[in-house]
């Protein structure tokens, strides 16, 4: 029988309760959160068992740390202290689980909640999702299947960035009246256009061959890239280098894996291109 | 109206606070509330961190002492005040109620 499992898993960042409710089903079925990388959470087989869990931020942690900071490690002695132990971090979200039916929740000041939240998103989620709206904005003169894919991107921008504000706001509204308000499911939004991309990229790729192979090394390559660069700033960290460090040589060897990436789809391209028309010479 | 950051005080924020009348360890701080208030406010532990930094920036608290991870607090004099300041505003409504409920002036 498996001990490990391997899950993608999407959830926006913010979106704590979403996951929190995720972990507690899951923990239910015999599986415990052992990890979360950049493409997977990985799972351990456990007995079934009832757990709460917390998701909490620390909006000052990086991934790019070469440790976890004393502010962290205070946190988790304080979290430990009533009951709760630490499962896992990543970026500036940590994960914690309590076996008691009635914990005393890890956030009891709804308004110092939503700010921790708020400042944490401002350092990835916030920032993604405005990138891809300015991206998707950028590439509004593509047409065809391009065109539809681009239109998507910029409407799940659009829809990711709206709901967050909005729940911001009735947030920090509740928050006055020393009341929690969960954060909107994002799960199901993000699988349906997850599945929509996906069908619009294979509809892309499938209409001749040449985009086909560009696809499918694109795609590999992406996969690829960012294993890579995982695996560099996991290095990184080994060496205790600081964080600045991390950051520049990580955006280092991105930039030159894209480029190589980009460069090398183009050459294959080319050249199949090119080798296909020679014959009529 | 929004809360006034730090201006008007939660009743998480106002037992931390009176926690720090004397040097406190931060991890002894939720023992120290649920006797204090008899179970009756419980803090939970990003709560209490988040509100121990915003004080600390606010300067209403400081660092007494350090031992490894271990790290007291204790009240400034601007915290006394903002304290102060909020017990005065309790009691205030306190004689309201009391004035419209039971005739008291």
């Amino acid at each position: 029988m498996k001990e490990l499992k391997y899950r993608v898993e999407l959830f926006s960042s913010y979106d704590h309760t979403g996951i929190e409710k995720h972990l507690e089903k899951m923990a239910e079925k015999g599986w415990l959160l052992e990890k979360i990388t950049p493409f997977f959470r990985v799972y351990r087989r456990a007995e079934p068992q009832k757990l709460r869990y917390a998701v909490t931020y620390f909006p000052k942690a990086s991934e790019f740390d070469p440790e976890p900071q004393e502010g962290q490690l205070i946190y988790e002695d304080y979290s430990a202290r009533i009951g709760w132990t630490f499962v896992c971090r990543f970026a500036q979200m940590q994960i914690f689980r309590n076996a008691e039916e009635d914990p005393v929740p890890m956030e009891t000041d709804p308004m110092a909640a939503v700010e921790t939240v708020d400042r944490a998103a401002r350092k990835g989620f916030l920032p993604y999702y405005i990138v891809l709206l300015f991206l998707s904005c950028l590439s509004w003169r593509s047409s065809g299947i391009a065109g539809i894919l681009w239109m998507l991107l910029f409407l799940l921008s659009v829809i990711e960035l709206c709901r967050y504000y909005k729940w911001r706001k009735d947030a920090r509204k509740a928050a006055v009246n020393g009341v929690f308000l969960d954060t909107p499911r994002t799960g199901r939004l993000q699988m349906i256009f997850s599945v929509l991309l996906l069908a619009g990229i294979l509809i892309y790729a499938g209409e001749n061959r040449m985009r086909l192979i560009a696809c499918a090394l694109l795609i590999a390559g992406f996969f690829l890239t960012v294993t890579v660069i995982s695996a560099v700033k996991l290095f990184m960290k080994r060496l205790k280098a600081p964080r600045a460090v991390n950051i520049t040589v990580t955006l280092l060897v991105s930039a030159i894996l894209s480029a190589a990436l980009v460069s090398g789809v183009l050459w294959v391209c080319w050249h199949f291109f090119v080798s296909r028309i020679m014959p009529l010479r | 109206m929004p809360r006034q950051k730090l201006q008007t005080l939660t009743e998480q924020m106002f037992y931390i606070l009176l926690c720090l009348k004397t040097k406190c360890c931060g991890i002894e701080i939720f023992d120290r509330i649920t006797e204090m208030t008899g179970g009756r406010v419980t803090v939970g532990s990003g709560t209490l961190y988040d509100l121990l930094e915003q004080f600390l920036e606010a300067g209403l608290i400081c660092e007494a002492d350090r031992d490894g991870r271990r790290r007291s607090y204790i009240l400034t004099d601007a915290g006394r005040e903002t304290l102060a300041k909020e017990a005065g505003r309790l009691r205030a409504q306190l004689a309201d109620y009391d004035r419209i409920f039971n005739g008291k002036e």
